[in-house]
């Protein structure tokens, strides 16, 4: 079912996707917005943490939707007396929660402590977070800008984020598929990433990113393309923020990767 | 012509030089008024002296001042070179000129007209060692000599002394000769109307010479035989035969020894009280009413002064003394020390004014010894004795004290001004240079203020200095500093708008989709209002999308990575991939050579420099023309060219369009514009060292001609 609305929503962002990064968003006149009911989510609880009201509403709404069930909080002290009686089996943070401009990674931090696993997205409104984001370390698994898509690919993470938690489990009885290219090894339903051995950390968008890049070595992946497969409808300019993130933490292991090459700003594509 | 500062205060340090200028102004003043001085002070000593003099009671009277004739009374100079009797006039050479002409005015007695060439003479004598010495120097067309067997002395042309000793006796002497040679005197009788019996007196000799003209006698008396009064003649005898003495010339005849002149030597009496009167440097003359120094005392020489003289210096110093001094050489009077003091004369003295001081009255002169010697100034002034002028004083000095004096002051002043000079210039260099270096420092603070990305980097500190630099410092800085913070604050606005506008426009289209999602059975009007109101706010991201990327551009270009590239092929892919598909059916050409041109740079970044260039041709083309892509390889530099035919842009834009909200388009465009794009292109150009300008077209066709001009890539391998 997920996989089903994954794909048309990548469907639509083929139709709307522009090659100039700036106006390519003028282009939404035949949005297809497709979302089903997801009874087959069996009552995950997932928890939001959003300052702003009326979004918090929305959200929670359409995830209530999916059939989730939503534990909707307003600030931190709040969202981490409920963490201390029970912790959600995902969580989703605003990083800027009230006056606490990085509230969410304050949130972050306890929740690390209490689950090394526990599944964290980041919601954020501004760009620059991501970096900070990335930077921090706080081990979130996925990080997404506040906007007017963001409803549309939020479900398939969520989806893709408790899959992985079953396949890390062992309770998946789908099979492990590896892919090997040079000296990465990328299992994609664990969404795990060696290179040369050692485990990389990446969040799932990066991990989507690099995927699509590895599947098809010396092929150029347009930025369409890449928004397409992150699940994502961002500006050229910020999937180049992701790869350039993605290049800093394959350099953090081997200072001379350069497996990831850009074509000439249409794209990047991967060298073994 | 850039002048710089410390050109400039070296320049107006030069005014320094008008010191010398004063110096020697000040320094004629100063000899105007000290000669003024020295003429007051030089008539003083001269009155003072007539004074001392005419209180002496019979002073003159002992000293024949009274009653003197000028015909018969002689004086006595004294002889400065030995004498020996020659015959000839070498000895004589220095006083020659002064010796004393006797003719027609001196006849004493003659048997007829005087002619010329009748035994005139010119006389010379003077004292020394104990002699007096006389020079007669004779004009006689016919010499007659004493005959040797002739007794008589008075039948050949002959000299005749008639002299008083020392007692009061009056002799009388002549010289005859015999032949030219050796002379001697003979005393002659007592009697005065005979000469004979005449005896040989050895001790007067003489030389007898004959000349072309005449004949040279030089005669010597010892002092002994000679008193206070003298008188001689010389006796003409031109007829061999006849012997008759034709002409008797001059002071006195020896047959009336009333009418014997006096003997008047220098002074001693003056002497001595001029010499109580001393004035150092000075020279003290008398004079009688024939004009006759009667004495003299003192010296005009000065003493050798060592003041412009630098003994006992090492060479270094005395190269510089000479350099000086050749300075100083175009600026002073030359003064001579060395001259020569002219001794007592025998002739009456030459001396402007001295008649007018006989007459009565006192003045100044002065006078040069010779053309380039030193001045000489006179004070002159009558000498009386019962209110009769018996002579004058004479008063001399040089003016070499004051010349001196004057020198040494525009001496000091050069030296002093070209200490200033040193020491002033060279303060008002090194202030200069402070001065310079600190606006230059001032200057560099403010360049480097800005960065190379056009933002304001770390200030340095104000200048804590309390003149006008310092506050142009503070100034600066607190202008740098407000500059900053607005920067900071649009960029800040720009982060803040964005945050507080995107979670309600997340949540509006959140709202709409749960709409959507959640009502069983649409209508078709209702989709579409729900269409529009998505599209709408997707609009209004974009726009803060734009300008987001539009602020922090700079720092994002920061964070890209720059790679060597082929740029002509990059956009080859990008017209055919990008531009062609998303603005169908616009025409595009692309000009490529065939060569690869390599670029170092972020390629996403170059690729949406040329995406905004494009987009920007693209609104303003004229439909169906073609915008033509232009990409050549130049000296160092490729060049990009983007041509639209289409409205040019007024001349005072084509700056301005790469401002940033800065856009010139019509209001009729339905999409959103906050004329940032051409502000992109411009930063993205920059980052990549090179620039971007626009042109219009020129020609019959009216259009945009955008030029990006790039630099090469100092390595042109790709990876």
């Amino acid at each position: 079912m997920m996989k089903n609305d994954s794909t048309i929503a990548g469907a639509f962002l083929i139709a709307g996707r522009s090659m100039l990064g700036l106006v390519c968003c003028c282009e939404f006149g035949s949005i297809e917005i497709l979302f089903r009911t997801g009874e087959a989510n069996m009552a995950y609880t997932i928890a939001l943490v959003e300052d702003d009201e009326r979004l918090r509403a929305n959200y929670s709404q359409a995830l209530k939707r999916q059939g989730y069930h939503v534990e909707s909080y307003s600030g931190r002290s709040e969202a981490q007396a409920a963490f201390a009686r029970q912790l959600p089996d995902l969580a989703i943070l605003d990083i800027m929660l009230g006056e606490e401009m990085e509230g969410g990674f304050e949130l972050c931090r306890e929740i690390r402590k209490a689950s090394p696993t526990l599944p964290i997205i980041f919601l954020t409104a501004r760009d620059s977070d991501l970096d900070k984001v990335s930077g921090l370390r706080l081990g979130a698994w996925d990080y997404l800008t506040k906007n007017t898509t963001t409803l549309d690919f939020l479900p398939v993470r969520i989806a893709t984020l408790f899959k992985m938690m079953e396949v890390l489990k062992g309770n998946s009885p789908q099979e492990e598929k590896v892919i090997h290219s040079g000296s990465l090894r990328l299992q994609e339903q664990r969404k795990e990433v060696f290179w040369k051995d050692a485990p990389l950390n990446l969040t799932l968008t990066e991990f989507w990113l690099l995927l699509s890049l590895v599947q098809h070595p010396g092929h150029v992946k347009s930025h369409a393309q890449l928004m397409e497969a992150a699940s994502v409808v961002v500006t050229n300019n910020a999937i180049a923020a992701h790869i350039r993130r993605i290049r800093e933490k394959f350099r953090e292991l081997d200072p001379l990767f350069d497996c990831i090459r850009a074509e000439y700003g249409m794209g990047y594509r991967w060298v073994e | 012509m850039r002048i710089s500062l410390r050109l400039k205060l070296a320049l107006i340090s030069l005014l320094l030089l008008a010191i010398p200028y004063t110096g020697v102004r000040l320094a004629a003043i100063v000899q105007t008024s000290l000669l003024e001085s020295r003429k007051e002070a030089l008539m003083f000593s001269a009155r003072a002296v007539a004074q001392a003099l005419s209180g002496r009671q019979g002073l003159f009277d002992r000293e024949r001042f009274h009653s003197l004739d000028r015909q018969r009374d002689l004086y006595i100079l004294q002889l400065s070179s030995p004498m020996r009797l020659n015959g000839k006039v070498d000895d004589w050479q220095p006083h020659l000129n002064n010796a004393l002409v006797f003719g027609r005015d001196h006849v004493l007695d003659s048997s007829e007209e005087f002619k010329e060439g009748d035994a005139g003479f010119r006389y010379l004598s003077g004292i020394r060692e104990g002699y007096l010495y006389a020079l007669f120097v004779v004009d006689d067309d016919t010499q007659v000599f004493r005959d040797k067997n002739s007794l008589a002395l008075d039948r050949s042309d002959h000299l005749q002394i008639a002299v008083e000793d020392g007692d009061g006796n009056l002799n009388r002497y002549l010289i005859a000769a015999t032949e030219p040679g050796w002379v001697n005197g003979y005393h002659t009788s007592r009697d005065f109307d005979t000469i004979l019996p005449a005896r040989l007196e050895s001790r007067i000799q003489g030389v007898w010479e004959t000349t072309a003209s005449g004949y040279i006698l030089e005669i010597r008396i010892p002092l002994v035989l000679v008193g206070r009064r003298l008188a001689f003649a010389i006796a003409d005898v031109d007829n061999q035969r006849r012997r008759e003495i034709e002409t008797v010339i001059g002071t006195a005849s020896i047959n009336h020894p009333d009418k014997i002149g006096w003997l008047l030597p220098p002074s001693d009496d003056i002497e001595d009280i001029l010499a109580a009167l001393n004035r150092p440097q000075s020279k003290i003359q008398v004079v009688d009413s024939n004009r006759h120094v009667r004495a003299s005392y003192g010296s005009l020489v000065l003493e050798q002064d060592n003041n412009g003289q630098f003994p006992n210096q090492n060479r270094v110093l005395r190269q510089v003394n000479r350099l000086l001094s050749l300075i100083y050489s175009l600026f002073t009077e030359p003064l001579s020390t060395s001259f020569d003091d002219p001794g007592p004369q025998p002739s009456p003295l030459d001396l402007h004014g001295i008649e007018e001081a006989l007459g009565g009255a006192s003045l100044i002169t002065s006078y040069r010894i010779a053309d380039g010697e030193v001045e000489i100034m006179a004070a002159v002034t009558p000498l009386y004795e019962n209110n009769a002028i018996v002579g004058a004083v004479v008063v001399e000095q040089t003016t070499n004290s004051i010349l001196a004096l004057k020198n040494r002051v525009i001496e000091e002043s050069l030296g002093l001004t070209l200490l200033l000079l040193l020491f002033g210039g060279f303060g008002l260099l090194l202030f200069a240079f402070r001065i310079s270096s600190r606006i230059r420092q001032l200057r560099d603070q403010a360049s480097s203020a800005i960065g190379e990305n056009g933002t304001i980097e770390v200030l340095s500190p104000p200048s804590a200095a309390g003149d006008e630099i310092g506050d142009l410092s503070r100034t600066l800085h607190s202008m740098l500093s407000q500059l900053r913070e607005q920067v900071h604050y649009r960029e800040k606005m720009a982060d803040n708008l964005e945050h507080e506008m995107r979670t309600p426009l997340a949540s509006a289209s959140a709202s709409l989709k749960n709409l959507v999602e959640e009502m069983e059975e649409q209508p078709q009007h209702i989709h579409d209002y729900v269409t529009w109101a998505l599209r709408d706010i997707g609009r209004m991201e974009d726009l803060l999308t734009a300008i987001r990327d539009a602020t922090s551009l700079k720092n994002a270009l920061g964070r890209g990575d720059k790679e060597p590239f082929n740029l002509s092929e990059a956009i080859g892919v990008w017209l055919d991939f990008s531009w062609r598909t998303s603005f169908k059916p616009v025409l595009f050409s692309y000009n490529r050579e065939d060569t690869d041109i390599i670029v170092e740079g972020d390629p996403d970044r170059i690729r949406q420099m040329l995406d905004k260039v494009i987009e920007n041709a693209v609104a303003f083309h004229r439909p169906g023309t073609e915008i033509e892509i232009g990409l050549v390889q130049m000296r160092e530099k490729l060049q990009l060219t983007i041509v639209n035919q289409g409205p040019a842009i007024a001349e005072n834009m084509l700056e301005e369009i790469f401002s940033s909200m800065v856009s010139v388009r019509s209001s009729g465009d339905s999409r959103p514009h906050l004329g940032l794009g051409l502000y992109i292109v411009r930063t993205i150009a920059e980052y990549h060292g090179g620039r971007v300008s626009a042109e219009n077209l020129k020609g019959e066709t009216t259009g945009v001609r955008f030029v990006i001009d790039l630099p090469q890539a100092a390595d042109t391998t790709i990876l």
